[in-house]
């Protein structure tokens, strides 16, 4: 939910503000919650690193004893240890590779959302008049259209690959991230020293990057994290429409639609997958949370 | 016909309303059905029920492939085959009273033909004699449609045609009422009206359709049940377990992947099953004008490439294995011909001969409707093994036909797409995907193959319409299809077979396609046993 | 304010404007000719061009976008090529359905998110409010696809107590599993919000006012603090409406129902552009329509912020 981003900023804050005066980091190790986040933040990027030395099997092979006689999968047992697709491949290879394509398209997509974001916002919310009007205007335009519908819209026309998903999916999430700045670089620049600056004639350029960036900076490393979920998520469920990336490239979000018809006689192809996208999404969450709170982008200066 | 199962697995299900009355089939599906107007529907879900509201001059003997007279009485052929006369029934009515004549027939085809229609059956029948003049605006009818008298009409063809007679037992070619015509415009389709055994009382669209029975209707004994009960949004897998706690009929889309296992090895819900050869061929298309495909060898080679037994066991072990473009249960079949054997060091020798001894890189379309997306991973995991790469699009199927169809795409997967007989005839699986006429932007010859004389075979081989001359015509198409399977513009995979379920208390003959009817034909099913 | 409200309104419009121009560019792009389709297999090129011109296919798009906004000014969304009938029609069928699953989907997430937001604020750092933490984010970190698929399992195939998904008859039934699916994600989420809004009211100064006059805890939150941490909470669904409609959608997919996102689903498969257009506009204005009520609310919540 990319909601979170848009508040994030604002109802933690007071909470963070009663830790006193420890620096972020000891904030974030006492944070027992995020250290659990950061842990399975981890354990997933451990997973998709070194995915080819961990996983049993080549994900794409197709075993010819991995379907019975009338192409059923193979349930979890020694061999399989997550059980079989239904082509006959090692789901837990599967996984441990399908992990690199969530952080790839995570960390891509939610960086590109972010950097186009950011200059949106602070560009609107620095010079105002009519580029702001039309920056904002056109914002307002992509959070009226359904996210996913224009994912999807997007994604069946250009052909879906790794990159034009992580694409689409920035085209998605930028917006959240504009507003938010958008609505920060207003309020900095209500206060009177940014005034000042103007007043003593300091090159706008010069006032943005050394008076309003450095306030923005802890506010862009939230979204980073925080976003990077959101991301996760998206490209799950574009996976799961169809649209996502294609096969035989491994995406959980991908084996869950391949397979959600033997929901009821192979549930395990719905449920490990599924599991793979909570707990990464969960991690994300929970991290990014945390250095929310320890960043305290409001309560320090 | 194309057969777009826009199926999308997903699980759902209807309420638990038992039988509303013991005469009242309850059939579901998955999705609603675009359209009931005789001259558009050509999708596999609408094709039979069109055939039970509407009806043609000729249709099919049930349960057989063999023509017989429907709304005509009888036909006589003149010996050049260029002529058709036929007395039609008398007394026939359409279903809101109206009565059936002639004129009606030519009103129908000219309906059917006229470009506002948007009709995808034109091209069956731009072989009626100014029909192409009256499609191109420059006649204000078919000069080849002649009304003798109220219960007579003769069609003239521009050159003999062995399967005018199939023709004419397709849906396009149906009678449809001016009146309600001109009542509903474009929306007839959803408001059909026919002579036929059975006539809509409702349709709520995405929901459910009710079709209830002709009481006058002209063919005595038919339908044989009370009530069609359509449910549409309804899963496979949901429908299969409703069906097996007694409140589905019939399972319109099939039995579902997931649960085929656990049919066919059951002995008490594999009685319930109806299994039948469909006159079908699921292939790979090898674009001919593409490299490196305009190589026989290479095409040859790829035909060897794959073991068709991995194919088969992704869909359920469902289907037959193929070794050649005619399905078995079509006439001209070569049961002596034996294809390629599957031997991939074979296939990667002569790949090395032909100039590519590391293999090649290519791209293979498929359409995005399970299962085709996995059949095309096992192809491409095969052809992986003699080094040739492959790289899925896997697209809407419109997107995937429109691509081949412009003849830009160098392998497509047909499966879910092409190539279903329209009418049990060698011939349309020649002319519509084969000829050199179909290798044309728009044409549906994917592999863009053409070979000029075995048009000509072909075009000889229509010509003998006599019925004397049906076995020559017969083994000269056959002829036709073993060379060209032979230069291997396809690598057919296998030949689809129907399997129908149904409740126990359902029976009769309707449950024997014969390659016509999609799922069943709902005029000749009957109750057969007590709930 | 009426001021206001009419420039929201316009604004809204031009929102619709714009998706609507974004969408048809998007639409353009598409590299085939669904005339090809409609034409069947067996036509001529000419038949194509002639369907082609028929759809108004092969005039350049400023045209064919203008038309196609003319005809809407007229309540007129197109025909559809696949269906054969009138977008607005179909539109009329499966918008129903996509309204009753917003409803008892947003019904969830506040049936669920308020108790729970409460109880947590309340018995702020105890177990409870650890437990429903930790339920809200894995709730904000779940697919509804996933969401979706486990309670059809547990609910609709190992325990039957409701349809394994589907419209049926379009009972209430067919809809629990529907809406906690959609709704799981905004309860854990609205939860927090409402928390942490709770017990910044709390902290204000009319609440220990009451307080000190004697009102009893229980009595101070409901009558005093709820009232005004609710608003934000409810502004935020109509904020939320554009994310909130792609779960729709998501779920429409998982339990088949005959909604604006199924219709629109089929409508991609077949690149039936009128009907995707017809279906992306429907939900443009749902999402506009959504800020809207946020945008009125909001302003009422803050009196530092004014209509302007």
């Amino acid at each position: 939910m990319t909601d979170i981003l848009e508040t994030a900023t604002d109802d933690i804050r007071e909470e963070a503000r009663s830790s006193g005066r420890r620096s972020w980091w000891q904030r974030l190790r006492g944070d027992r919650t995020g250290m659990i986040g950061l842990v399975l933040v981890v354990l997933v990027v451990l997973a998709a690193v070194f995915a080819p030395l961990i996983a049993p099997y080549d994900p794409n092979r197709q075993f010819a004893n991995g379907l019975s006689q009338f192409g059923m999968p193979r349930p979890p047992d020694a061999s399989y240890l997550l059980g079989t697709d239904l082509l006959g491949r090692d789901l837990l290879s599967r996984i441990l590779f399908g992990a690199r394509v969530s952080l790839i398209i995570g960390l891509v997509a939610n960086g590109v959302a972010v950097a186009i974001g950011a200059v949106v916002g602070v560009v609107a919310g620095y010079f105002r008049g009519w580029l702001g009007t039309v920056l904002m205007r056109f914002t307002d335009v992509m959070t009226a259209f359904p996210a996913l519908v224009l994912a999807i819209a997007l994604a069946a026309i250009l052909r879906p690959s790794l990159w034009i998903v992580a694409l689409v999916i920035a085209m998605v999430n930028w917006v959240y991230v504009a507003r938010a700045i958008y609505a920060q670089v207003l309020a900095i620049r209500e206060r009177q020293y940014i005034e000042a600056t103007t007043a003593l004639g300091i090159p706008t350029f010069g006032v943005l990057v050394r008076h309003i960036l450095p306030q923005l900076t802890m506010s862009l490393l939230v979204f980073a994290t925080l976003g990077i979920s959101t991301s996760v998520l998206l490209e799950a469920s574009l996976s799961y429409l169809g649209v996502g990336v294609q096969p035989p490239t491994p995406s959980w979000g991908g084996i869950i639609n391949a397979s959600q018809s033997y929901l009821t006689t192979a549930p395990w192809l719905v449920l490990f997958p599924g599991l793979a996208i909570i707990l990464t999404s969960v991690g994300f969450n929970l991290f990014g949370e945390a250095l929310r709170d320890a960043l305290d982008v409001g309560g320090r200066r | 016909m194309r057969k777009w199962a826009i199926a999308f697995a997903i699980l759902l299900a209807s309420a638990g309303v038992g039988f509303a009355a013991n005469s009242t089939v309850v059939l579901t599906f998955q999705n609603d059905i675009s359209t009931l107007d005789p001259a558009i529907g050509y999708n596999w879900d609408n094709w039979s029920m069109i055939q039970a509201i509407f009806d043609g001059l000729m249709t099919y003997k049930p349960g057989t492939t063999e023509l017989q007279p429907a709304l005509a009485k009888s036909y006589t052929v003149s010996a050049d085959g260029l002529t058709y006369t036929f007395d039609l029934r008398q007394g026939v009515t359409f279903t809101d009273g109206e009565p059936f004549n002639a004129s009606d027939v030519k009103f129908s085809f000219e309906r059917m033909l006229d470009p506002a229609t948007q009709s995808p059956g034109v091209g069956f029948f731009t072989g009626i004699k100014g029909a192409q003049a009256f499609i191109d605006g420059k006649a204000k009818d078919v000069s080849g449609i002649q009304v003798l008298s109220p219960t007579q009409v003769q069609f003239t063809l521009t050159q003999p045609d062995a399967t005018f007679l199939n023709k004419l037992a397709l849906n396009f070619a149906f009678a449809v009422p001016p009146k309600a015509v001109a009542k509903w415009g474009k929306d007839f389709g959803h408001h059909p009206v026919g002579t036929g055994g059975f006539s809509m009382k409702e349709w709520v669209s995405g929901q459910r359709l009710v079709l209830v029975k002709n009481p006058d209707y002209f063919v005595p004994g038919e339908p044989k049940v009370g009530e069609l009960d359509f449910q549409f949004g309804v899963d496979p897998n949901v429908a299969f377990l409703r069906l097996q706690r007694g409140e589905v009929d019939i399972l319109g889309d099939g039995i579902p992947s997931s649960q085929f296992a656990k049919v066919m090895s059951d002995p008490k819900l594999k009685q319930l099953v109806v299994s039948s050869d469909q006159i079908e061929t699921s292939y790979v298309a090898l674009n001919t004008t593409i490299k490196p495909f305009d190589s026989l060898q290479v095409r040859q080679a790829l035909n060897m490439a794959i073991d068709k037994k991995q194919v088969l066991l992704v869909n359920n072990n469902r289907d037959v294995a193929a070794n050649q473009i005619l399905p078995p249960a079509m006439p001209g079949y070569n049961q002596d011909y034996k294809g390629f054997p599957y031997d991939p060091t074979k296939a990667k020798q002569m790949l090395a001969d032909a100039g590519y001894p590391n293999g090649f890189s290519s791209v293979l379309y498929t359409s995005n409707v399970d299962p085709n997306p996995r059949i095309a991973q096992v192809i491409q995991q095969q052809f992986a093994q003699i080094g040739v790469k492959l790289d899925i699009r896997s697209l809407s199927p419109s997107a995937v036909i429109d691509a081949a169809s412009q003849g830009k795409t160098p392998m497509v997967w047909s499966g879910g797409m092409a190539w279903l007989d329209d009418y049990p005839d060698p011939n349309d699986f020649w002319w519509p995907i084969l000829a050199c006429s179909s290798a044309v932007p728009g044409g549906w010859n994917w592999p863009r193959y053409c070979n000029k004389q075995l048009d000509a075979e072909g075009q000889k081989a229509d010509a003998m319409v006599q019925p004397s001359q049906k076995d020559a015509r017969l083994a000269l198409w056959r002829d036709v299809f073993t060379k060209a399977s032979n230069e291997a513009p396809w690598i057919p995979l296998f030949n689809a077979r129907s399997y129908v379920m149904h409740s126990p208390r359902m029976g009769g003959i309707g449950f024997q396609v014969a390659g016509i009817y999609t799922p069943v034909n709902y005029k000749e099913i009957e109750i057969v046993g007590g709930q | 304010m009426t001021a206001y409200v009419l420039r929201r309104l316009l604004q809204g419009v031009g929102a619709i404007l714009g998706v609507i121009t974004v969408t048809f560019i998007l639409t353009y792009i598409v590299p085939v000719n669904p005339a090809q389709m409609i034409a069947g297999p067996s036509a001529t090129p000419e038949v194509v061009q002639r369907i082609s011109h028929q759809l108004g296919l092969d005039q350049p798009l400023p045209v064919r976008y203008v038309h196609y906004l003319w005809n809407l000014v007229h309540f007129d969304m197109g025909r559809s090529y696949a269906q054969r009938t009138q977008v607005s029609a179909l539109v009329a069928t499966h918008l129903p359905v996509t309204l009753k699953l917003m409803l008892t989907g947003i019904a969830c997430e506040l049936l669920l998110g308020i108790p729970i937001g409460i109880l947590s604020s309340v018995a702020q750092g105890s177990w409870w409010d650890r437990g429903f933490t930790l339920f809200a984010f894995v709730g904000v970190s779940t697919p509804q696809f996933v969401v979706g698929l486990i309670l059809l399992y547990l609910f609709g195939y190992l325990v039957p107590w409701l349809p394994l998904g589907g419209y049926g008859n379009g009972d209430l039934t067919h809809y629990v599993l529907p809406a906690l699916s959609v709704g799981f994600a905004g309860a854990g989420w609205y939860a927090r919000v409402l928390r942490s809004s709770l017990i910044d009211v709390l902290r204000q100064d009319y609440v220990r006012t009451a307080r000190a006059k004697g009102v009893k805890p229980r009595a101070q939150v409901f009558r005093h603090a709820l009232r005004n941490a609710l608003l934000p909470v409810i502004a935020l669904v109509g904020l939320d409406l554009g994310v909130f409609m792609g779960g729709v959608i998501v779920v429409e997919q998982v339990f088949a129902l005959p909604g604006l996102g199924q219709m629109m689903w089929q409508a991609i498969q077949v690149l039936d552009i009128p009907v995707i257009m017809g279906g992306v506009l429907m939900t443009a204005v749902f999402v506009v329509i959504g800020n809207l009520i946020a945008d009125m609310i909001y302003p009422l919540l803050d009196p530092r912020i004014q209509y302007h």
